[in-house]
């Protein structure tokens, strides 16, 4: 199965890609989980698990935003930052959610709300980007850097 | 044949198109290989994903409340604003009603402000989806405000109407007409006292009606302050929506890991395909880039 939970002696291995990360407000709609581990394998570089600690079953598809187009860091706001402990720009580690479409049965990122993590104090945060050309379900294809702007 | 730069720009802007349109094909390929899990299969999975589907449903009703909410609310601040340009255009006659020194004209000013006034009162009977919106629960029947020539009367009462956008959450999403309703006694005094030529009594109307424009504002940024809440929660719902979505969509309906091995698989040969044009070009990938 596709999630990090479902884990098997005949997958390949899952690897935690980095330690705790606090979400102190959890993620909407997972308000009560407030510790996420980023787990991945290494057959699905660069995609990547945030996994709940409270309970490893909920796992949200991720993908980090510094491999794609359309990049967030330079359009948080001060308020923002602050959310996850005011980091520099080179300390903030951005990711989109992903899901498969069921209709159209692409992968989809939602770049309307990254999630923010401070690499240094492992603070996450999930913001909302109010930008025009943001979408909550982007196909992830259009984010590839090379493919045409939509 | 000579082979031109235009040519093999040509030549790989398609193959990179064809790389992509395969991209795109494999990508829809995945909707065939949903496995859609029964309770038999993993009943506590199956639970939570139920309990989350549950909850995507409750936030899609949130979400449509507040797509109402914000339309009432939009509606009311709008009305403001336009009552707070007629109350303006209201001072200004004013101000040309006093200085005027030819009192003639001063009658035709006074019938200027009678068809601001009137303007002000269909302000404050604006209507959203066929109730009105300034008379607190009073959204059927008597309008808000009624005018009988000389007064204005607030039919409404001070009650607040809210939208459901949480387990226990609720916004309000309406301006009472009371919170304005002396804008319409400030003007009529203004127009009274320019109709009589009564100096002193249009100083007084003046003054009224710079208090009463603060108090508009007052509720125009109380209207802006419960839009802005609104927006927040709405984008807060929506965020969580999609999360949810996506954990259902690898927790039960879609074997994720399917669909990103075959992108990566696929995304792997566009880049190799790039790459190689950008060796044959000579130019970097960063080119691609920036």
């Amino acid at each position: 199965m596709g999630d990090p939970s479902q884990d098997t002696s005949t997958e390949p291995e899952w690897i935690e890609a980095a330690g705790p990360a606090h979400f102190p407000a959890g993620l909407p709609g997972f308000e009560d989980h407030k510790q996420y581990m980023l787990v991945g394998r290494n057959d699905m570089r660069p995609f990547l698990w945030l996994r709940s600690m409270d309970d490893p079953e909920v796992a949200l598809p991720i993908i980090s935003c510094l491999l794609l187009k359309k990049q967030v860091v330079p359009h948080i706001t001060k308020e923002q930052l602050s959310l996850v402990g005011n980091p520099s720009p080179e300390e903030i580690a951005p990711y989109y959610v992903l899901r498969v479409d069921a209709n159209e049965g692409i992968i989809t990122a939602n770049t309307k709300a990254p999630i923010i993590i401070n690499s240094i104090t492992k603070q996450g945060h999930q913001i909302f980007m109010d930008l025009e050309n943001l979408r909550v379900d982007e196909p992830l294809v259009n984010l590839v850097p090379f493919s045409e702007d939509t | 044949m000579r082979v031109t730069d235009a040519m093999i720009q040509d030549q790989i802007i398609n193959s990179l198109a064809n790389s992509q349109e395969r991209l795109f094909t494999v990508q829809k390929q995945i909707s065939s290989t949903k496995e859609v899990a029964t309770s038999s299969d993993d009943p506590t999975r199956f639970d939570r994903a139920s309990r989350f589907k549950t909850l995507a449903v409750k936030n899609a009703q949130y979400l449509e409340d507040i797509e109402d909410g914000l339309g009432w609310n939009k509606t009311g601040t709008q009305a403001m604003d336009t009552l707070y340009d007629a109350l303006q255009q209201v001072q200004q006659e004013a101000l040309r009603a006093r200085s005027d020194t030819d009192t003639l004209n001063r009658p035709r000013i006074a019938l200027t402000v009678e068809a601001l006034l009137e303007e002000m009162l269909l302000m404050g009977n604006t209507k959203f989806m066929g109730k009105f919106i300034f008379g607190g629960t009073i959204t059927k029947g008597t309008p808000p405000f009624s005018f009988d020539g000389t007064t204005v009367t607030y039919n409404g009462n001070d009650k607040a109407i809210s939208r459901k956008v949480g387990e226990d959450t609720f916004l309000p999403i309406n301006s009472v007409g009371s919170e304005f309703s002396e804008v319409y006694a400030a003007t009529i005094a203004l127009r009274d006292a320019i109709a009589a030529n009564d100096g002193p009594a249009m100083d007084a109307a003046m003054g009224q009606i710079e208090t009463v424009s603060d108090t508009l504002l007052n509720a125009i940024s109380r209207g802006g302050s419960q839009q802005r809440k609104l927006e927040l929660t709405r984008a807060n719902l929506e965020t969580a929506r999609i999360n949810i979505q996506s954990y259902i969509s690898q927790a039960e309906d879609v074997d994720l890991t399917d669909a990103i091995l075959r992108f990566n698989a696929q995304e792997l040969g566009f880049r190799a395909a790039l790459e190689s044009s950008a060796r044959i070009m000579n130019i970097s990938i960063l080119n691609f880039i920036q």
